[in-house]
């Protein structure tokens, strides 16, 4: 029976694991060797030791990317976590008619279903530094400036941030809109006869009963944000100079416009090690979740 | 399911009536912004127009630049969404399945893979892809992109797949298992229980991410060969020349924004019910 | 140790993706690719044996693969004479990304297997690093202009043959200075004051700054918005060297220092070139350069083809307005220059075809160098064929025909190793210094650590 079984198993599985084996494993793998060659657009294998983590640790730009990173990840998280929170609580809690509130979580994904190519043009649509520029026009209207802005060169950072955060709000504020539905209803009418005002509703029911979902959230986006580097590509790639170079960009620029393919995968290794230490976060969170949901429906 | 309105006390009415106001207002600008940016695609020096959508029939030319009509772009992009969405469902249906259903050696550790696996941001490993491709000879070519978008979604989409075998009752396949159908028709009979939501769910972020899909293609194809509509675009607003005036591009981005548009009307329901993909792929 | 490693990956990568063909049959994970389909053979056996070569070209000037193609007719009837016919077919794949990217992109088709029969060269060192360059040593070099091979030469053997001799020069605006009060007759014999030596580098910014001053126009000097050769110009105008007589990298910080400052000037102490002129892209600049918003610009004069359309002029109306000058000696140099810089095409070390593709440059510099002509008359630029610069039709360029002297101050650059990393780096430089966010002494120390950092100690020279 035994044998039986994995012959079967193996036999639905055996697709899986071929692509995983040859695009996770093997690439895994092979990015470690890599991080240690002097790999370049020659293509010459040379076994360079720890010279492309030793240029890492030496590149002054180094400070300036990992700052970036601390910011970009950091103010995003923190924003999005707030901004989902509110939606989830406006959408969920207080909007109860069931249409007008998908209505609004649908408004909420269309950043996110955007393809990145026509989004990032979008910003730079809005952001154009000319006098042309949407945001230049209402600016020199409102505050009767006479000089455009070049925002995008101006507020790099900023301008990424914003541009991802709006994307990410829609998957956090499902998420939680769907946690705060699950809260029986008992509480909240509890809180009701109590007198409670509806702030203390939200610090005292909705928050406590989200506190993993919250947990989750953070590590998940922290997760994307570290690793996503296409919306920062395609709107400043990473400049003006290194101003707003991310960790995981900078892997991909060393790599596939330098040509300094044994640097760029020493780089992204030291990524993939941060990646690692979340990555055991977030199982350790969602096993408590899990637990959790099972002893609530027990 | 929440109240319904007839019933609810008109304090919850009003406090429903300023989150609306609040929410409006919190998604106007993204709604102005979109309404503004695509609205050019209608007006050709300030008049109403069509002027803008000649790519879809004609090679149009743009300064000193030739544009080839967007018809092998679209279609290029319509077979690589098709066979990603195709090939997702059906390999992480059959792993999900095994994982879930099977018990076989080393179960548990592939499990715990699988935990792991859907966590782990492949797009870090995109620098030895580009090499292993190469060794396959598949680099620069549709199946290799295909290959490559597939694995590295694969991990979530199992993981998902996995959690809606693991709710349906085992009764239902044991019955079929008793009666002497083999392990294939079991399958089958678990399968078309979850055909709706599960299916459904992976089945519809497989196919936004691969119909938006820049940066594989980007890093994987390397000749002209291979046009899609992620790459097609590009080509036209590189960061140092907008090729394309803003009227033609979002035109253009209206023509390859529309079937997600309408496959996200089609299942926005679904996508909200926390259907959401559990891999960090791409 | 470590290349047993990766032939062992390697093999498990072939095992597994025999194993995905396989496993392709009851899984759908094998997509059709419709550039795998193999071309349908035309050969039989009552016609002439029919080849195909792949073209491949980047941007805009696609007179350069069309002009191998055309040249490809005439070798064809050639061959009939000699009594081997061969119908040669093309495959085009003209493509418009960044050079960088594609020039990378060239080097893993090669290394991939499906590298294009026929393509620019446009990364010669890490191209001929990589083994994917023919050896072309043998085409016959005294019809072409002195020099002009330089930089497509790497240890003494040729790699690629140059299709025109375009030069890098100073646009300037003829009705910005009569708008500042020169009589039309002075405003068009700045070139000439140039050459001889009498008009410097230091009398041209000043009047940079002066036009700009009076308002004659709204800026003095624009450039490239993206990382670019062009900014090595003036770099070498303020007496910086890049490479030494080996043909190796140099950094010369000294006269780095001297750019920099230069650069972070006029962008903010003068107000000659915009400050945010890196985020303004091509057309606005190109505009810029034809309408005398710009008095000057400076880049290869086969820009002019953009300039000119950014304005919808025709090259006369153009010609008009826009001439061209060298780069005027300066303190730190003392010949006006110019820096020439070809286009070339190279053919894959891998071409089925070696001697077909061979035959088709030769075609093209000994017999049909009216088609080269043809091609340096549409960009606005001399050709590299001796005899081709003889023909009308670019004898009678409106923008070529004024421009002929330079030929005689142009300087060849070699082909030097690590410069693109070089360049790029000094454009990073470049856009933060305009921008105001570093000073010039940050800038030198920048490029400094990471020219370090990112070139192998061989290949620069610290000075």
């Amino acid at each position: 029976m035994r044998r039986k079984n994995n012959i079967q198993a193996y036999t639905f599985l055996s697709p899986f694991l071929v692509l995983v084996t040859i695009l996770y494993i093997f690439p895994a793998v092979l990015t470690v060797i890599m991080a240690f060659t002097d790999l370049d657009k020659s293509f010459i294998w040379k076994f360079a030791g720890l010279k492309n983590f030793e240029r890492v640790f030496r590149d002054p730009n180094t400070m300036t990317i990992l700052k970036n990173t601390a910011i970009y990840v950091g103010v995003c998280i923190l924003s999005v976590l707030v901004i989902d929170l509110m939606f989830a609580v406006l959408t969920t809690h207080f909007i109860k008619t069931e249409r007008t509130s998908s209505f609004f979580k649908g408004v909420l994904m269309i950043p996110m279903i955007t393809p990145a190519v026509v989004y990032s043009v979008l910003w730079i649509w809005l952001l154009g530094s000319t006098a042309n520029g949407a945001l230049n026009q209402l600016y020199m209207l409102v505050s009767g400036a006479s000089a455009p802005v070049n925002w995008i060169a101006r507020y790099p950072m900023q301008v990424v941030i914003i541009a991802k955060l709006v994307t990410s709000i829609a998957y956090g504020t499902t998420i939680f809109s769907s946690a705060i539905n699950s809260i029986p209803e008992n509480q909240f009418k509890a809180a009701r006869v109590d007198g409670a005002k509806e702030w203390e509703v939200v610090r005292s029911i909705i928050l406590p009963n989200l506190r993993f979902h919250i947990m989750f959230i953070a590590l998940w986006e922290t997760l994307g944000l570290l690793t996503d580097y296409t919306t920062i590509l395609l709107i400043t790639d990473g400049g003006p100079g290194v101003s707003s170079e991310v960790w995981a960009l900078s892997a991909y620029h060393k790599a596939f416009i330098n040509g300094k393919y044994g640097y760029g995968a020493a780089i992204s290794l030291i990524l993939i090690a941060m990646v690692l230490i979340l990555m055991i976060a977030i199982s350790g969170i969602n096993a408590r979740m899990e637990r959790r949901e099972r002893n609530d429906a027990a | 399911m929440r109240h319904k309105n007839e019933t609810r006390p008109s304090y919850e009415m009003r406090k429903e009536h300023i989150a609306v106001a609040v929410m409006l207002l919190l998604c106007l600008p993204i709604f102005l912004i979109y309404v503004s940016f695509f609205s050019q695609a209608f007006f050709v020096d300030g008049h109403v127009s069509l002027r803008n959508f000649r790519f879809l029939y004609e090679t149009i030319v743009l300064g000193q630049y030739t544009v080839p009509a967007m018809g092998p772009s679209f279609a290029n992009t319509v077979l690589f969404t098709a066979c990603v969405t195709l090939a997702e469902v059906v390999v992480s249906l059959m792993a999900g399945y095994a994982l879930s259903r099977i018990q076989f050696t080393g179960r548990s550790v592939l499990q715990k893979i699988l935990l792991l696996l859907r966590l782990f941001p492949g797009v870090l490993l995109l620098i030895s892809i580009l090499y292993i491709l190469m060794g396959m000879r598949l680099l620069n070519t549709m199946a290799g992109v295909v290959l490559v978008a597939i694995a590295l979604r694969l991990p979530g989409s199992t993981f998902v797949i996995r959690n809606f075998f693991n709710d349906i009752p085992q009764d239902l396949e044991n019955s079929a298992l008793v009666d002497g159908c083999n392990r294939l028709t079991a399958f089958f009979q678990v399968i078309i229980h979850l055909v709706k939501p599960g299916i459904a769910s992976i089945g519809m972020f497989s196919f936004m991410s691969a119909w938006s899909n820049y940066l594989l293609f980007n890093t994987l194809i390397l000749t002209g060969k291979v046009p899609v509509m992620a790459t097609y675009l590009r080509t036209l607003s590189l960061n140092d020349q907008m090729i394309a005036d803003y009227g033609i591009f979002s035109a253009m981005a209206l023509v390859y924004m529309l079937p997600v548009l309408l496959f996200f009307m089609i299942s926005q329901k679904s996508l909200m019910k926390g259907g959401f993909s559990g891999g960090k792929g791409i | 140790m470590k290349k047993k490693i990766f032939a062992l990956v390697l093999s498990l990568v072939m095992a597994a993706a025999l194993l995905v063909g396989c496993g392709g049959q009851d899984a759908p994970t094998q997509a059709p690719s419709p550039s795998q389909q193999p071309e349908p053979s035309q050969s039989d056996a009552s016609h002439p044996e029919t080849i195909t070569l792949k073209i491949s070209h980047n941007y805009d000037f696609t007179t350069i693969p069309e002009a191998v193609i055309s040249a490809a007719e005439r070798l064809e009837k050639r061959y009939a004479e000699e009594g081997h016919p061969i119908h040669i077919e093309f495959e085009r794949d003209y493509q418009r990304i960044d050079w960088t990217e594609y020039s990378q992109n060239l080097i893993f088709a090669f290394k991939n297997g499906n590298c294009p029969d026929i393509f620019p060269a446009s990364d010669v060192p890490n191209m001929v690093a990589s083994g994917m360059l023919l050896d072309l040593s043998d085409l016959k070099t005294d019809v072409f202009v002195n020099g002009v091979f330089s930089p497509f030469t790497v240890d003494g053997a040729v790699y690629a043959m140059p299709f025109d001799l375009p030069v890098r020069v100073i646009y300037y605006n003829k009705s910005v200075l009569v708008r500042h009060g020169w009589t039309p007759e002075e405003a068009a014999a700045l070139p000439d004051k140039v050459a001889s030596g009498e008009f410097t580098w230091e009398d041209f910014v000043q009047l940079c700054k002066d036009v700009t001053a009076d308002g004659s126009c709204q800026w003095g000097l624009a450039h490239r918005p993206g990382n670019g050769p062009d900014f090595l110009d003036v770099f070498q105008s303020l007496g910086g060297q890049y490479y030494d007589e080996n043909g190796t990298l140099v950094f010369d910080e000294e006269a780095m220092l001297r750019f920099f400052q230069f650069t972070y000037d006029a962008a903010n102490t003068w107000e000659i070139t915009p400050h945010d002129l890196s985020q303004q892209g091509w057309p606005a600049i190109n505009a810029m350069a034809g309408d005398g918003t710009a008095f000057a610009y400076y880049g290869p004069i086969f820009s002019a083809t953009y300039v000119a359309t950014a304005v919808e002029k025709d090259p006369e109306q153009f010609a008009e307005d826009v001439a061209f000058m060298m780069f005027p000696a300066s303190q730190y140099n003392d010949e006006p220059f110019v820096i020439a810089a070809p286009q070339a095409t190279a053919i894959s070390a891998v071409t089925k075809y070696p001697e077909i593709c061979k035959d088709l440059l030769a075609e093209l510099a000994n017999n049909s160098y009216d088609i080269l002509a043809d091609h340096a008359d549409t960009i606005f630029a001399l050709s590299s064929i001796k005899a081709a610069n003889e023909l009308e039709s670019i004898k009678n360029n409106p923008i070529v025909r004024d421009v002929g002297y330079m030929a005689d101050h142009a300087i060849a650059v070699p082909s030097v190793a690590g410069m693109d990393t070089f360049n790029s780096q000094l454009h990073t430089e470049i856009v933060q210094l305009e921008l105001g966010t570093i000073t010039p002494e940050e800038a030198v120390a920048d490029m400094k650590i990471q020219l370090e950092l990112n070139l192998d100690a061989d290949e620069i020279i610290f000075k």
